[in-house]
């Protein structure tokens, strides 16, 4: 059998439409999220490939562009959260309701939005951590150009106007929104985390974390790993 | 207030332990002291957020200079350095907190963590 080819495909959002991926046709759906910003490029090869290996195994898997991402024509800085949640629900009228969620570091912040009970997620972050990661990435920044800056200083500016940060301009409603949210412990949640983080998980991986690297990578053992418990998890889903 | 400290670390040592009751043994570190946990947390981050070898981040001893000395910990990197080492031992780590004495050698940000995460 060849391989599920990837299929592009649209969802329509605020009367234009956003970039959606589908790979395998029939069977069960399975959305897949990816992180925001930066770990988002880092990791697409390797959620690419994780779905090619999930569809391989009778799925049918989506991965949505947010508005303002990746190939968005969207200006990001012209969103607010409720804009990102809002994009997960416009996904799932236009696929339907998908069997289970599979959402990677702050996708997990938004896979609430899925109306899937079932839900699948790798080494969650809460917005209020990644702020925190945004701000200090700022503050090295300032430094760099001799500007010395508090956490706080540069907190209460992206609170108050667009908060340019790693070469993204974000609105204060969208940095209020990000800071506020939190993964949803409703569901049926599988939690998988790498074997290094000591925090509760249903699973750990032993790999390393390809959405910290400054390039691009992959690592298909660490794939593998993530193929198989997507699908077991996504079978035990069916059975109820 | 030093951190939300200890219930947050209990929380994760209990899971380390039930992983190692419905997974896999996970040798020395099961029933090993908060402390080394705490080491053990701060060299894996070491290791994971600057993509070094294991081999190298196990060769950290309490003296081995980390800030100027180890080229992959540059001042982006310290971003997702302290970050991941909040979330993975539960404590907020305010920005005052940070100086060069802290980053300066392996064993002082064992000890800053330590310090933070058990109170």
């Amino acid at each position: 059998m060849s391989p599920a080819p990837l299929v592009h495909l649209a969802y329509p959002w605020r009367g234009a439409s956003e970039r959606l991926i589908r790979i395998g046709d029939g069977g069960p759906a399975i959305l897949f999220i990816a992180p925001l910003f930066e770990e988002a490029n880092r990791i697409r090869h390797f959620m690419i490939e994780a779905m090619r290996g999930v569809a391989a195994k009778g799925y049918a898997c989506f991965l949505p562009d947010l508005p303002g991402t990746l190939e968005s024509a969207t200006p990001l800085e012209t969103l607010d959260w409720d804009n990102w949640t809002g994009a997960i629900g416009a996904v799932v009228a236009a696929i339907g309701k998908p069997r289970l969620t599979a959402s990677f570091r702050t996708g997990c912040l938004l896979d609430g939005w899925a109306q899937s009970d079932a839900r699948w997620r790798l080494a969650p972050q809460d917005g209020a951590s990644v702020m925190r990661e945004l701000i200090r990435i700022r503050m090295a920044a300032n430094r760099e150009n001799s500007i010395v800056t508090t956490m706080a200083e540069i907190d209460a500016e992206a609170m108050d106007g667009v908060f340019e940060v790693a070469g993204y301009r974000l609105s204060p409603k969208l940095t209020r929104g990000l800071k506020a949210a939190q993964v949803e412990p409703s569901g049926t949640v599988r939690l998988v985390r790498l074997e290094s983080d000591i925090q509760p998980a249903d699973l750990t991986i032993t790999a390393q974390p390809l959405w910290r690297r400054s390039e691009p990578d992959h690592d298909p053992v660490f794939c593998q790993s993530v193929i198989d418990d997507i699908s077991y998890w996504a079978s035990l889903c069916a059975a109820g | 207030m030093r951190g939300n400290g200890f219930p947050a670390l209990s929380a994760a040592r209990r899971s380390i332990r039930g992983r190692a009751d419905k997974h896999k043994p996970r040798g020395s570190r099961v029933g090993s002291d908060d402390a080394a946990l705490v080491e053990q947390t701060v060299r894996s981050v070491l290791r994971d957020v600057l993509g070094i070898s294991e081999a190298r981040a196990a060769g950290f001893a309490a003296d081995t200079p980390l800030f100027g000395a180890v080229p992959e910990l540059d001042s982006m990197a310290v971003a997702g350095l302290l970050t991941e080492i909040e979330d993975r031992l539960g404590i907020i780590i305010d920005d005052d907190e940070v100086d060069g004495e802290m980053l300066e050698t392996f064993g002082n940000l064992v000890t800053f963590a330590r310090d933070k995460a058990l109170g």
